[in-house]
């Protein structure tokens, strides 16, 4: 079975946390390189990694990860507000 | 400090590395089958200097050696898929080419197994794996 292409933001987090990649591969327990392969989306992490990088940014797991290519946070925000307000 | 080299210059060394061992294995056979002369001695000489420098640069110089020789509790999840594949395609690979000249030497050479066959099969047992992500990787 050929896997599909998952999408995530954990470039985006990490570069908002002021995390290196070395730091965060650490707290998660994987390879530097292998943080690059996730950002990229050159690797679909498992699920445990997966919960252990929701854990590890307080949000959850389709937050960061998504089938579909993903929005900016802030465009996503914009339309959840317009979405309540409406 | 493991050596960051490109994806295609790892393929470069690959290649080169596994023309000279085969190279050698050509020079090997017909130094045996012709007679030994200077050219064939010079000749594995220089094939076998190409390959262990090509070997060092490729296998050690950038941890691939090391990734497909650790225990899988060593690595991470990401790496242990990437050897397991290596590993996979290597057993199949390996697997034909050691029948084949099983069969080979036992048709046409009475059965006996040259000592460099031996050793060129455990050497391509043990590099193959990490020749294989060396190849497919782009990152190392």
């Amino acid at each position: 079975m050929k896997t599909r292409i998952l999408y995530n933001r954990i470039a985006v987090l990490r570069g908002e946390r002021n995390i290196s990649r070395k730091e965060l591969a650490e707290k998660i327990g994987v390879n530097f390189q292998t943080v690059g392969f996730l950002e990229r989306g050159e690797y679909n992490p498992s699920l445990d990694l997966a919960f252990r990088i929701s854990e590890l940014f307080e949000l959850p797991v389709e937050v960061i990860f998504s089938a579909e290519p993903l929005k900016p946070l802030s465009q996503e925000l914009m339309e959840y507000k317009k979405k309540v307000g409406e | 400090m493991d050596s960051v080299l490109s994806q295609s210059s790892r393929r470069i060394g690959i290649i080169i590395n596994y023309i000279g061992l085969l190279l050698l294995l050509a020079l090997h056979y017909s130094g045996k089958q012709i007679g030994w002369n200077h050219m064939f001695t010079a000749g594995i000489a220089v094939m076998l200097a190409l390959s262990l420098i090509t070997f060092f640069m490729i296998h050690m110089k950038t941890g691939l050696w090391k990734l497909v020789h650790t225990k899988s509790e060593n690595l991470d999840e990401r790496q242990m898929q990437v050897t397991r594949e290596a590993l996979e395609f290597s057993y199949k690979v390996l697997a034909i080419t050691t029948v084949s000249i099983i069969y080979y030497m036992a048709i046409f050479s009475g059965g006996g197994v040259d000592m460099v066959t031996v050793v060129s099969l455990l050497y391509l047992a043990h590099t193959l794996p990490s020749s294989v992500i060396g190849w497919k990787q782009k990152e190392v």
